[in-house]
């Protein structure tokens, strides 16, 4: 007996050792790799800039930037950061983890962005600057086009029972402030009966791991757009052009979820080029197309459209109307304003989160004569931009 | 009390002294702590000027409604002003320095700036690298009276001429 | 700096490491000291000069307390409250002034004047064991420090410098004199690191990130199970982050030579509260009943002198948690829970282990919200909702919650009994090299987690 637990003493002992050596290494061997590891300036896959070592300075050190700078520095340039992260992913993958920095992870290779009502107050500020503003132009006809966003369609791919709200009853809340709000020339464009329809037809209309629709979601929407605008968007032909085959968003740069699904993004052209475009201006310089290949090969692939966002955009086109289209949009629109060229002269496309000039200057001097508000429900909710643009008239110079 | 304990007169003598000189020196470091400084009075929208050209962000100085439009804050509710904003909205730079008339609206205005970076943030977030970089970057630092954000390329720089200059 | 941090583990581990054993014996301790100091300034660094006046204040009425003890009892006796009121002040204005004194000034004593201090990280764990040395040398239990160096290693000492276990002089009086690691030894004190990084990184903040997702969920979302399962992530929680944090400190204490006493002894498998507190903390559980509650008369007097007693030690083991009214309510709910059971139940449950057990459990998952609420509407809403005050008791979020969160919870329950850490060290002497893998494996999976999260906070920091 006393044999049998002399062995187990040295067994344990010899176990203690060999840990112990193996600690020492591990530590030493990462911390090593860590001193030489070449240093990065950016992250292709988290598309942001990766910290570097930070400045010391009296003040720095006093007020803790330092010491978290610091932090910061190792995470971010530590050795092989990506395959790390993936680890840590297989990891909750393993213990059914869902949910990471507001993105939900479904079964079927779906990223979807939650929707979270933090505050009604401020949705409701904006909905009452745009009718306020609309009622200044009763001539000109008014478009409010909200798109559903994926946690709103494809809610059954969400995992069942997660918390988030429902953008259907605030959507319906909204409807009715418009409704009450009673402005004749204002018509508004309710996309979720179609899209369900088509999402039960398998078609794809958000993109799995960016919060984006596809190009084909915003065809569809211009088409619900364009029948409330009396277009004859049926006659035009479309030439469907595939540009890019392994798209992956932001929805995973944001969640850390790694996915393997790419998906396509298309353009649509049309088809006998009877619009094309013109001018294609930017607050400062003249941009080459609708279209960016420089957008596309960057990090974000959707930027194909426009090449990104900007402040404000006057588009003119060979189309011969005299219909001239202003909107007001956040990035989903990008896909959209293709579809709607070969039926505007010139359409105006504010940005109301980076454009900084009197909106009633530019409706008034502009010779308007359809304005168009058009935003995913998502970031409609928690925008404050628009308000503020909407409101400025005192506050602007 | 000598008596009472029968101790060396000297000795006891040294140990009453540090007795004295601990709790001393426990108020000492707790006011030194928590006391503030008098920091000079300054021409805060010339300071600001002077500290925007440390830079080779593209800004330029922005008055009272703008001030009011993406903080909140009313200029008239302060001792002085001074707000450099970034030429393009496409930019995140930004300077604000306010002094307070008085030191309770502190924190108040911190929060004003930290909602501003936030908000700029949720319009950066996913489109401007660089911009949420500096955003990510952004120091509040408040010293007597004064309240300043700093975003800019070079903060540290920014931060050290700004101490400086108010250093009494 | 916490342990589970990059700076940590690839900066200042490597760097302490390297000096201390490079080293000559004679200058270990000083190389121990100076890290610690180092260790101590990363955060906030003005508070170096608070460690080592408090270093300096202790040592020499250390000194004068021993010099005087023999002959001069009561001028002994009068330093001790000098020394001990020294400690009680410094911990009394930076850590509770803001907190009274805002109090004060909100019931109209507007010429309180107000001050914002930040709290010097580990001064209660330090201020504690300071006074329990000074107590200790008074009583004649333990001989005086006379050297400088070693004093001031036993109160900064980097382990257990910011989160305990608060060690007593006598655990380590030899050790810092002489002690001596071996590689086995060093091996062991790797084993418990290990064990405390993963129960921190891996446990212990999955926990969290899930009890945060059910605190933050709107009333829309809430029901009486997922309230529970809430406050269950939240118990284990707070258990693998302490548990975890003094886990690491023995461990490093080990690679170093010292012993640190233990802190846990499997808490939530306690038959009762009292057993709760024998198990929880103990550190901090013995200093009170050593320092106060047995000064004060222990239960050796009469009932009501003894319901006083428990009160008073409950009050303060609760404000000792932090500066707020929570914490209060959070220590008087055990202080009554103690006299329940002393009083009422007496030794009934005991006779049935597992009734007692799951009450016990239960008992503290509730006190849990107490203390992790300091918004009193909030904690009232949520202990409502784990009542069914204002929801219903299951909905589609609670199978949610069940399937994403059901593995961690259940991993944390089995965590926390003896049974893992009996068949693991069987395991480890049977299959080392397997074991030896499964550590590495673990361990990467600890980085793998640091290198994603932003979602590190440690819980006992604001002590």
């Amino acid at each position: 007996m006393t044999d049998r637990e002399a062995r187990e003493r040295a067994r344990k002992l010899r176990f203690f050792r060999l840990l112990g050596i193996v600690f020492l290494m591990m530590i030493f061997l990462l911390s090593f790799l860590r001193l030489v590891w070449p240093r990065k300036a950016y992250s292709a896959q988290e598309r942001r800039t990766l910290t570097q070592f930070p400045e010391m300075t009296t003040e720095n050190l006093r007020n803790g930037t330092f010491t978290n700078a610091m932090e910061d520095y190792l995470a971010d340039q530590f050795p092989a950061r990506n395959v790390w992260v993936y680890l840590d992913d297989l990891r909750g993958r393993i213990m059914g983890e869902k949910y990471s920095q507001g993105v939900y992870r479904s079964g079927s290779s779906y990223l979807i962005e939650e929707f979270k009502r933090t505050d009604d107050n401020r949705a409701a500020k904006t909905t009452k600057a745009v009718m306020d503003y609309l009622r200044e132009y009763p001539d000109i006809s008014a478009y409010f086009m909200l798109v559903p966003n994926a946690s709103w369609i494809l809610k059954d791919k969400l995992p069942g029972g997660a918390p988030i709200d429902s953008e259907e009853d605030w959507y319906t809340s909204w409807s009715q402030e418009v409704k009450n709000a009673n402005l004749s020339n204002l018509k508004v464009i309710s996309l979720a009966p179609t899209f369900a329809e088509e999402a039960a037809q398998g078609k794809q209309i958000y993109y799995r791991t960016d919060h984006h629709w596809t190009t084909y979601g915003a065809y569809v929407g211009a088409k619900e757009l364009a029948a409330q605008m009396g277009l004859a968007f049926e006659e035009q032909n479309w030439k469907k052009v595939e540009v890019h085959n392994r798209f992956q968003g932001t929805l995973m740069s944001k969640s850390g979820f790694y996915s393997r699904t790419a998906d396509t993004i298309e353009l649509y052209l049309p088809d006998p080029d009877v619009a094309s475009v013109t001018a294609y201006k930017e607050q400062q310089k003249t941009l080459p197309g609708l279209y960016s290949s420089e957008g596309l090969t960057g990090d974000d692939p959707y930027e194909v459209f426009f090449g990104g966002n900007y402040p404000w955009l006057n588009i003119s086109t060979k189309a011969k109307t005299n219909r001239k289209l202003l909107i007001f949009k956040d990035s989903y629109a990008n896909a959209m304003i293709g579809f709607l060229c070969p039926f505007f002269s010139e359409i105006h496309v504010v940005d109301p989160r980076y454009y900084t000039g009197d909106i009633r200057t530019l409706t008034a001097s502009a010779g308007i004569t359809d304005i168009c508000f058009l935003y995913n429900i998502k970031t409609y909710y928690e925008d404050a931009s628009l308000s503020l643009i909407l409101e400025g008239g005192e506050a602007d110079e | 009390m000598g008596e009472q304990w029968d101790i060396e007169k000297r000795r006891q003598l040294y140990i009453w002294a540090f007795q004295a000189v601990a709790l001393t020196a426990l108020f000492a470091f707790v006011w030194f702590i928590a006391h503030e400084k008098k920091y000079k009075e300054v021409d805060v929208p010339q300071l600001v000027a002077d500290m925007s050209t440390i830079t080779q962000d593209e800004w330029h100085a922005e008055d009272n409604l703008s001030l009011k439009r993406r903080f909140g804050l009313a200029a008239n509710d302060f001792a002085a002003v001074g707000y450099f904003g970034p030429n393009s909205n496409m930019d995140a730079a930004e300077l604000l320095l306010v002094r307070v008339k008085d030191k309770s609206h502190t924190d108040a205005v911190v929060e004003a700036m930290k909602n501003r970076v936030a908000y700029q943030c949720t319009c950066f977030d996913g489109y401007g690298e660089d911009q949420m970089a500096l955003l990510k970057d952004a120091r509040y630092l408040t010293r007597g009276y004064y309240v300043f954000l700093i975003i800019s390329s070079d903060a540290s720089s920014v931060e050290r001429e700004f101490l400086k200059q108010i250093e009494p | 700096m916490v342990f589970s941090s990059m700076t940590y583990l690839f900066v200042f581990l490597p760097m302490v490491l390297l000096a201390y054993f490079i080293a000559p014996p004679q200058a270990r301790n000083m190389v121990l000291l100076a890290f610690s100091l180092i260790f101590y300034a990363w955060g906030e660094p003005v508070y170096i000069f608070l460690m080592l006046m408090s270093i300096t204040v202790n040592y020499v009425f250390g000194r004068i307390i021993s010099n005087n003890r023999a002959n001069h009892s009561r001028y002994a006796k009068l330093n001790l409250g000098i020394a001990v009121g020294w400690n009680l002040l410094a911990l009394g204005i930076f850590k509770y002034y803001p907190f009274v004194s805002s109090q004060l000034r909100g019931i109209g004593l507007k010429f309180i004047p107000g001050m914002k201090l930040i709290l010097p990280i580990g001064i209660s764990f330090y201020t504690f064991q300071a006074i329990s040395y000074l107590v200790d040398v008074y009583r004649n239990k333990i001989r005086v420090q006379r050297g400088f160096l070693k004093f001031a290693l036993y109160i900064s000492m980097f382990p257990q410098l910011i989160a305990g276990p608060i060690v007593r002089y006598d655990d380590v009086e030899k050790q810092l004199s002489k002690r001596k690691v071996t590689l086995a030894m060093f091996g062991n004190g790797g084993e418990y690191f290990l064990r405390g990084l993963i129960k921190k990184v891996l446990l212990a903040n999955q926990l969290g990130a899930l009890y945060v997702q059910i605190e933050s969920l709107g009333a829309a979302h809430a029901s009486v199970l997922t309230a529970w399962l809430g406050a269950f992530a939240y118990t284990f929680q707070i258990y693998f982050d302490f548990s975890g944090y003094s886990d690491m400190a023995i461990g490093l204490g080990k690679m170093f030579g010292f012993r640190f006493p233990k802190n846990f002894d499997y808490p939530y498998t306690a038959t009762s509260i009292t057993s709760f507190w024998r198990r929880w903390h103990i550190s901090l559980s013995s200093w009170f009943r050593e320092y106060v509650y047995i000064p004060l008369g222990g239960k050796r007097v009469s009932p009501r002198k003894h319901v006083r007693n428990i009160l008073i030690v409950w009050l303060l083991t609760g404000f000792w948690h932090g500066a707020g009214w929570n914490f209060m309510l959070w220590g008087l709910y055990y202080g009554i829970l103690l006299l329940l059971e002393k009083y009422v139940v007496h030794d009934r449950i005991s006779r049935h282990p597992w009734p007692g057990r799951i009450l016990t459990f239960l008992l503290v998952t509730i006190g849990w919200m107490f203390f992790v609420h300091t918004d009193f509407s909030e904690m009232l809403t949520y202990v409502g909702h784990m009542f069914g005050v204002g929801c219903t008791f299951a909905n589609a979020t609670t199978g949610y919650f069940l399937r994403t969160g059901l593995l961690v919870l259940l991993l944390g329950m089995f965590f926390s009994t003896p049974i893992f850490h009996r068949l693991n060290e069987q395991f480890a002497v049977k299959y080392y090299t397997t074991s030896i893998a499964i550590r590495i494996v673990m361990f990467m999976l600890c980085i793998a987690a640091l290198v994603y999260q932003s979602y590190n906070p440690f819980l006992y920091f604001r002590f």
